[in-house]
């Protein structure tokens, strides 16, 4: 091994490892994010084969999903702990490829250091480590972009062209936020496409930049159509849940807060200044500034549509995209136009990301923040970990855990839960009426409507049911439990 | 090499004199003569001025000695020696009869210096006589004709024969395939479901490493590409045309009689000193019409014509040994006949060369084509080569894994050309399979930014059978470097065995497998049967539908990605209809295979010529003709 190269890396390795360190902290200390706890519940029940191969493939997003079942194969006994290292760690692995960027641009090992010291351990980039590997999968393909965005129109490189392009399609698998985000970025793409090709071949141009977009969402609604014999069938799957927003709001768009909105453009402006300066500085660099401009516009729009369709994050983690932004303009801007200004900057992203952070009301964001200040943190959905105490350790319980997969990592396992895709729950479809020892039920006046259990037994929720008797009773759900009655 | 030899201004004012060039024409001569540092003779029969005839009758009666026709008077073979037949052309002196222990010689370059050698070669009692340079030429190349056809055949079969594709299937290959299908054959019978399953990941592995593989060369063959053509744009500046080593053209032509107007128009305008060029046309003895039609261009006076006599095999590889035996160059490069290289190539290999370690023997040009828009095949034709010459071999080259050389325009240092034994003459695809051998014996292949346009095939008929040929060769390639694995790992290494196996092995078998795997997913798509779910379990399942989809996916992506350097952006959404390219490629795939048993050296030959384009250019190079 040659030493000599490998040394300078030794420092983003171990800012890699202080992420997980702190990642696993947090979570000893209690906190699992909500997509986390979504991700395992449904890991659980397709390892268990409570939900069949064709659900599986078919959900949406597919990039954690297959991670989390990747990983469940290697680590099984993971759990929420794996998969929270394992965002960590590509979090991590992200830093290190700043560090790597930043050597190849030429910065020195000292510089490199503290720009990817600065950039990864923003509190605000450790949020979203520990948010989840889709999330983080935003981050990583956001990067490639952004490194292709700004070299792009430069270099007229078809590996910047590469970049771009993937880069887009992993954000668009990996978090509906991040499908949003492509969304957003369409119109600035041409702010990077080199002049002369977008003057004389604009539709090529495009179609190379979103085909593999493009493909992939075909293929994935072709999968969809093989095995869920619905094209657009994913769409069901895409869930607030999933995208760690918390099961108890509404799926339907909103208006788009203004005041959020704002907040979160002058976050952005604060957990990375160092975008504005090199805006700024970019003047006579044509190529240069539209790219930030383009990176800084994508974001700013795909905040704005994840407002309008009810996918908002929360402010933190819409600011931590600005950090990886920021890494990708150090990692391609011409050294010699590089200020030490711009540098210092990103340590200033320091302070304004803990500041963030303390100022972020979200509600996942204040389980975050109790957790890195040792306090008692709340459980994610008080109404969720009642649901899984009242199922914990019991068996025979009619339960479509698919609807709400969290209670499944929240009770450890799936043992007892005879699911939608099991032989009892189908006998109780057809003959609308079973012998489980517990029926659990959703409201179907909750924002998501009835879950297939209700659905068989429509009057459940409200009423009950002859020989049950109510064991948990919560404003989405409701536990009813054989009584002695019954078992006779 | 030529030089401004003192007899130039003699003959120059002599054949000025008897009005047989202008003063003008004489003054531009000199010019381009100091400046080129040739002579000036090669210079006026270079530009046409004077006709060759005349001026080598002129240059008997200047120096007052016999003109001698060779082909009435042919050459003494006892006289020559087969170790000196570089120098007999270098020096255009040849020994033609000895009287009384004098040495008479002809030569088609008379004067001082020519003295001066022969008298230290043959001694002091030495007799000149004068012959044309063309005839000069052909009469050595009767006097050695067989021994050198011989040699251009067996030569590398019988020094190396493990490196020759003359055996086609050694008998331990054969042994390995029969217990391959008798292993499958015992699988299927005892445990078809299990065997069926094996052999389906098999094939699915192979497939994802294909594509991965593929997409691994071209990120790394897209990286620092503009700023090493800048550099060498640079360096090729600072070069001088004085230092410029003599480098030898070889251009194998049969029955192409068509394009010769554009190939004599595309040499012509190579910026490279002329006198320092050693242009070789190599033609079939029994090809008449394009004897006949090089004859009517005069191109004998200009290009050297070397007559391969007839013999089995009736390859290209063989046609380029024989003449490789009278080459005098440093460096020799293959064009084809419809061949429109850069003008600056031949510098800019020259260049990259010097700026090579030693061990590099080739520098290997990018193909493209110039009738790229004429129709939908000529488009999917160039959007394959530019993926391939403009994204996969820089990528091949960066991660230091043998490259299999294009058809033309490779460039070689003569000594290790002739050290390796040329070309497989039994391989047709000589030239990826001499790519692979010059990286087993210790050298390299380096690409140089510029790039050689062809002509497009534009028939789906004609492109099977060229396509059918090169997958052909392809498995020939294959079969030779694989005789020896534990040499091939040693002597390329295990990125280079990898590269090896999908770079050549992917080709040819994804070309002949994609057939299976659609009518596999054709029945199962159409028909929803359940024939085929006990052979692909569900993680199976998964991974073929994702090699099914990324896989297609990707190459259409990279596809696309093809023409972005060029900025042939036009050629972009075809991209999308390359599948029927994939069919096309599987005809010829399981053509190639049929004749690899059947007909194994059989040279399918390409028609050139079809494109309306190539009419075009016919057209502008004939104008190009007159005007020099």
């Amino acid at each position: 091994m040659n030493w000599r190269r490998v040394a300078p890396y030794l420092f983003p390795l171990t800012v890699a490892v202080m992420l997980v360190g702190l990642a696993l902290l947090l979570h000893a200390r209690g906190y699992v994010s909500t997509s986390n706890l979504d991700l395992q519940g449904r890991t659980l029940l397709s390892m268990d084969g409570l939900i069949r191969f064709e659900n599986v493939i078919t959900a949406f997003p597919p990039v954690p999903y297959i991670s989390a079942i990747v990983l469940s194969y290697v680590v099984p006994t993971g759990g929420t702990t794996g998969l929270t290292a394992l965002s960590a760690g590509l979090a991590g692995m992200l830093v290190v490829a700043w560090f790597n960027a930043f050597r190849i641009n030429g910065l020195s090992v000292l510089e490199a250091c503290a720009a990817s010291a600065a950039l990864g351990l923003n509190p605000v980039f450790l949020r979203a480590a520990t948010e989840g590997v889709g999330f983080v999968a935003i981050h990583w393909g956001l990067w490639l972009t952004a490194l292709g965005t700004v070299g792009l129109r430069r270099g007229e490189r078809v590996n910047d062209l590469m970049l771009v392009s993937v880069g887009l399609a992993l954000m668009a698998f990996a978090h509906p936020f991040g499908l949003l985000l492509v969304f957003a970025s369409l119109p600035f793409l041409a702010l990077v496409m080199p002049p002369d090709r977008l003057r004389t071949a604009p539709i090529p141009m495009y179609l190379m930049l979103l085909f593999p977009f493009g493909f992939s969402l075909f293929a994935f609604m072709y999968v969809n159509w093989i095995f869920a014999g619905d094209a657009s069938a994913f769409l069901y799957t895409i869930s607030r849940e999933a995208a760690g927003l918390g099961a108890d709001a509404q799926i339907a768009a909103s208006e788009p807060t203004w005041r959020t909105f704002a907040i979160t453009a002058i976050s952005l402006f604060a957990v990375s200044p160092v975008l504005l300066a090199f805006f700024m500085a970019a003047r006579g660099m044509g190529p240069l500034r539209y790219a930030v401009l383009a990176i800084f516009a994508t974001l700013l729009s795909g905040i704005f549509l994840s407002q309008a369709f009810g996918f908002f994050p929360s402010v933190s983690l819409a600011a931590s995209l600005g950090i990886t932004g920021a890494a990708a303009c150090v990692a391609r801007w011409p050294i010699n136009r590089l200020n030490r200004v711009e540098l210092n900057l990103l340590s200033a992203g320091l302070i304004g990301g803990t500041a963030l952070v303390f100022i972020d009301t979200a509600p996942e964001s204040e389980r975050w923040k109790a957790a890195v200040m040792n306090h008692t943190v709340a459980d994610s959905d008080p109404e969720l970990t009642g649901l899984a105490r009242a199922l914990s350790g019991k068996s025979n319980v009619l339960f479509d855990a698919e609807a709400v997969p969290a209670v499944i990592a929240l009770r450890s396992g799936t043992d007892g839960i005879w699911s939608g895709d099991t032989q009892q729950f189908r006998v109780a479809s057809i003959r609308q009426r079973t012998d489980a020892d517990m029926l659990v039920v959703r409201n179907s006046g909750s924002g998501l409507g009835s879950d297939r259990v209700g659905r068989i037994f429509p009057t459940l929720y409200e009423s009950g049911a002859t020989g049950y008797r109510l064991k948990y009773d919560g404003a989405r759900w409701r536990v009813y439990e054989v009584s002695e009655e019954g078992q006779r | 090499m030529a030089q401004f030899l003192s007899i130039d201004s003699w003959t120059g004012d002599f054949l000025a004199e008897r009005d047989l060039v202008t003063p003008q024409q004489l003054n531009e001569a000199s010019e381009l003569a100091t400046r080129w540092g040739s002579n000036l003779a090669d210079v006026m029969l270079t530009k046409n001025w004077i006709a060759a005839d005349d001026y080598y009758a002129a240059l008997a009666e200047r120096f007052s000695v016999e003109l001698v026709d060779l082909g009435k008077e042919p050459l003494d073979p006892a006289l020559l020696d087969h170790t000196e037949v570089a120098v007999y052309m270098r020096e255009l002196a040849v020994p033609w009869r000895e009287t009384d222990g004098d040495i008479t010689i002809v030569t088609a370059r008379p004067g001082p210096e020519l003295i001066l050698y022969a008298r230290r070669k043959w001694g002091q009692n030495v007799k000149i006589r004068i012959a044309p340079k063309k005839d000069l030429q052909r009469a050595v190349q009767d006097v050695f004709s067989a021994r050198y056809l011989e040699a251009a055949v067996f030569d590398l079969a019988n020094h190396d024969p493990v490196m020759s594709a003359q055996t086609v299937f050694t008998p331990t290959q054969l042994v390995i395939a029969w217990a391959m299908v008798t292993a499958a054959a015992a699988g299927l019978a005892l445990a078809p479901i299990a065997t069926l399953i094996v052999i389906n990941l098999v094939m699915t592995v192979f497939y994802l490493g294909n594509f991965v593989f593929k997409s691994v060369l071209i990120w790394y063959g897209g990286k620092n590409q503009h700023a090493r053509e800048r550099q060498l744009d640079a360096a090729v500046s600072l070069l001088r045309n004085e230092d410029l080593p003599i480098y030898t053209v070889l251009v194998p032509m049969f029955r192409e009689p068509d394009v010769l107007p554009i190939l004599a128009n595309a040499l012509r305008e190579l910026d490279y000193p002329t006198s320092r060029l050693d242009i070789k046309i190599v033609l079939e003895e029994g090809d008449q019409l394009t004897i006949d039609a090089a004859t009517a261009l005069g191109l004998e006076d200009i290009f050297e014509i070397i007559l391969v006599p007839p013999s089995q095999p009736q390859t290209k590889p063989k046609a380029c040994n024989y003449a490789l035996q009278f080459a005098r160059g440093d460096y020799l490069v293959i064009y084809d006949a419809e061949d429109k290289p850069e003008p600056d190539q031949l510098k800019k290999v020259v260049v990259t060369f010097d700026r090579a370690p030693d061990n590099v023997a080739c520098v290997q040009c990018r193909l493209n084509y110039f009738n790229r828009e004429e129709n939908w095949l000529t488009r999917l034709f160039t959007l394959d080569y530019s993926l391939w010459f403009d994204l996969m071999l820089p990528g091949l080259e960066k991660l230091k894994v043998p490259i299999p050389l294009g058809g033309t325009s490779n460039h070689f240092k003569m000594d290790v050309l002739r050290e390796l034994r040329a070309w497989d003459p039994f391989n047709v695809t000589e030239d990826a399979d001499l790519g692979i051998r010059l990286t087993q014996k210790g050298y390299e292949v380096r690409l140089a930014a510029s790039t050689t346009f062809e002509e497009a095939n534009v028939s789906q008929s004609n492109w099977i059978r060229q396509r059918s040929r090169w997958i052909k060769g392809y498995m020939q390639t294959f079969l030779v470097h694989t005789r020896r694995p534990l040499h091939l790992l040693k002597t390329i290494g295990p990125l280079g065995v990898l590269g090896f196996i999908f770079f050549i092995g992917g080709t040819m078998l994804s070309g002949l497998l994609n057939p299976l795997f659609w009518l596999i997913f054709g029945v199962w798509l159409v028909t929803e049967t359940g024939l085929f779910d006990p052979v692909f379990p569900p993680l199976l399942l998964y991974l073929s539908l994702f090699n099914l989809l990324a896989g297609n996916g990707l190459f259409i992506f990279v596809m696309m990605l093809a023409p972005f350097r060029r900025n042939w952006l036009s050629l972009v959404p075809y991209s999308l209809t390359v599948i029927w390219y994939w069919v096309l490629m599987s005809i010829a795939a399981w053509k190639g295979a049929w004749q690899l048993i059947t007909k194994p050296f059989y040279w399918e030959k390409t028609e050139h010529g079809l494109s309306k384009h190539t009419a075009d250019e016919v057209s502008k190079a004939q104008a190009g003709q007159l005007a020099a």
